[in-house]
């Protein structure tokens, strides 16, 4: 497996992970489409990180769009969560990174607050937490990453308080989801 | 000290056995379901996307703790360092005028700059022109 080309090794572990029902095996399609999606870039010569920010808010894309697509046909429906994992952090990654700096940080901004609406909306209509973390945690990255890039310094104030607001605020929206011990 | 009922504990640890136990084919998916009705907790288990999430939220209020707290050591450290340094340049001022004569001496001790710097305190040994009668 590992002397197969880069191109050959996703469409090769996706037969693999579908023929023998193994999610490990999808994810590891998935993660090699990921680096497909980077090798590609770096031999056009795309390396900056505005590219690679596009770049993998596509690859989220296209892994969501699969995972539309599975759960539309009624095939695998096992594998939809794994598909949006992956491409749920894919994209929040993208965004989050891109909201402290460069001319379009408020349009990574606005994009990440949008993404995280939709992903907890998901995590509570599915009854999956995971989602409504990644909605959570991952805004508040993004979000304190731009206060502090206009702060000269970091303030630990803002720390605590954000910090403990936010796990409060985790605690209460969690017991939704608690299931039975 | 046990934060739990050890009945609730109990039936946690057999409920959990049962799902093994059905899972493994030792009893059929309507008996695990009957012995599991009788094995019910009014407890919660939480997720564990969520102790990720505390986790890291947990780190941050801790780092940010210890800077706060660190800082304010620092400042404290720094108040007290001005405080003695004060002190003692007003007892070796009265030590100096003493010595000399020289009223004026007080207040020319008292006033001078303490070499370490503003915030920080006198040295271990006094300073020669504090002590040294003119």
């Amino acid at each position: 497996v590992g002397h197969l080309r880069a191109w050959r090794q996703p469409p090769v572990f996706f037969a693999a992970a579908y023929r023998f029902d193994n999610r490990f095996v999808l994810s590891l399609a998935l993660s090699t489409l990921g680096a497909w999606f980077g090798f590609k870039l770096t031999r056009f010569g795309f390396q900056s990180a505005e590219r690679l920010r596009v770049s993998a808010l596509a690859y989220g894309a296209i892994v969501a769009g699969m995972a539309a697509g599975l759960r539309r046909l009624g095939i695998k429906p096992h594998f939809v969560d794994t598909h949006l994992h992956i491409a749920a952090t894919a994209a929040f990654v993208a965004l989050a990174s891109g909201t402290w700096q460069g001319d379009a940080s408020l349009v990574y901004q606005a994009g990440l607050l949008a993404l995280a609406t939709a992903s907890i909306a998901y995590g509570i209509r599915h009854r999956q937490f995971a989602f409504v973390a990644y909605g959570a945690v991952y805004p508040y990255v993004g979000i304190s990453l731009r206060l502090h890039a206009h702060w000269a310094t970091w303030h630990a104030g803002y720390g605590v308080v954000s910090a403990s607001a936010m796990a409060v605020l985790m605690v209460i929206v969690a017991r939704r989801f608690g299931r039975d011990a | 000290m046990n934060l739990y009922a050890t009945g609730d504990e109990e039936r946690i640890h057999a409920a959990a056995q049962v799902r093994e136990w059905t899972r493994s084919g030792l009893l059929d998916t309507s008996q695990g379901a009957t012995l599991e009705a009788g094995l019910r907790t009014d407890l919660k288990r939480t997720n564990r996307y969520l102790r990720i999430a505390l986790f890291i939220f947990g780190t941050i209020v801790v780092v940010a703790t210890v800077r706060i707290l660190d800082g304010g050591v620092r400042c404290l450290a720094r108040i007290s360092g001005r405080v003695v340094g004060d002190r003692r340049r007003v007892v070796f001022g009265v030590l100096a005028n003493s010595s000399s004569g020289n009223s004026s001496s007080i207040a020319s001790a008292s006033k001078r700059p303490s070499p370490c710097g503003r915030w920080r305190c006198w040295p271990s040994e006094p300073p020669s022109h504090a002590i040294r009668p003119r």
